[in-house]
């Protein structure tokens, strides 16, 4: 599946959809983020690599996607407000900056043949 | 050791039972990953004693992704379980993995692709879910194409 599971606790977390591009992953019992799913990572891995001019051997920061990610969604949600409105997407996008800023991830965990989770 | 083999009702007859297998790189990923949750989750819920999957009371079929031109998403069937508790492993994956609380106010959803035989699945990905008041999973009428039981 296309889609790149970030986690920082070992848990069974409980993951909330917020649009197409990014599920937040919240504590078991607790109301507080976990983690990060992101899918279409392919859309996203292209555009990261073209705009930052990365080699397939550099590590990406995993915010840099996340920007890119907010961005396709806000432009989404002018034309389908199934994903809620662009206040509340930036304001969720921006409860998880806090927990994957400085997570690098190397290029190769984006590569489309290793994206079977 | 991990059986990487189940079994579930089939999508195109209930009464009926195919064969999963969890796919290979998703077993490896969360196995170098060290993410015993995940691992346990499988092991307690979906393998069971051979046939966890057979306790799904919900089954919807196709995926709504985002720019993925590799995936038929109407190959993609959603099974949802209320399990009772979750399972986790404390460090190495070894034996019976160890009962723990359920989470709160969440679904258990295993993704399956089904393969062109009908006769066998791919078990792709499994996860918590927040639920809504019906208890199924939050959002389910845009994140997932048709009900089938």
């Amino acid at each position: 599946m296309d889609m790149m599971l970030y986690v920082s606790e070992d848990c069974s977390y409980r993951a909330s959809r917020v649009d197409m591009f990014l599920t937040i992953l919240l504590h078991p019992h607790e109301d507080r983020v976990v983690g990060i799913k992101l899918k279409g990572v392919r859309f996203l891995f292209e555009r990261v690599k073209a705009i930052l001019k990365l080699s397939d051997s550099d590590f990406l920061p995993l915010v840099a996607v996340l920007e890119v990610a907010l961005t396709a969604a806000l432009t989404a949600s002018m034309t389908d407000a199934s994903d809620g409105a662009p206040d509340t997407l930036t304001e969720r996008y921006a409860e998880v900056r806090s927990i994957i800023g400085g997570v690098d991830v190397p290029s190769e965990e984006w590569q489309p043949a290793l994206q079977a989770a | 050791m991990i059986y990487n083999r189940t079994k579930a009702n089939s999508p195109r007859d209930k009464a009926e039972q195919i064969g999963i297998v969890v796919h290979p790189e998703t077993l490896r990923k969360f196995q170098d990953g060290h993410f015993n949750a995940k691992i346990g989750e499988y092991c307690g819920i979906l393998y069971g004693d051979g046939a966890g999957m057979l306790f799904a009371q919900r089954l919807w079929q196709g995926l709504r992704r985002p720019f993925n031109k590799t995936l038929n998403e109407e190959d993609i069937f959603i099974y949802m379980f209320r399990p009772a508790c979750t399972f986790t492993y404390a460090d190495e994956l070894e034996g019976s993995p160890t009962k723990v609380e359920a989470p709160r106010n969440a679904v258990f959803l295993a993704f399956v692709e089904l393969q062109s035989s009908n006769a066998e699945g791919t078990l792709l990905n499994w996860e918590w879910v927040l639920a809504d008041d019906d208890q199924l999973p939050e959002n389910h009428q845009q994140r997932f194409m048709k009900p089938i039981w």
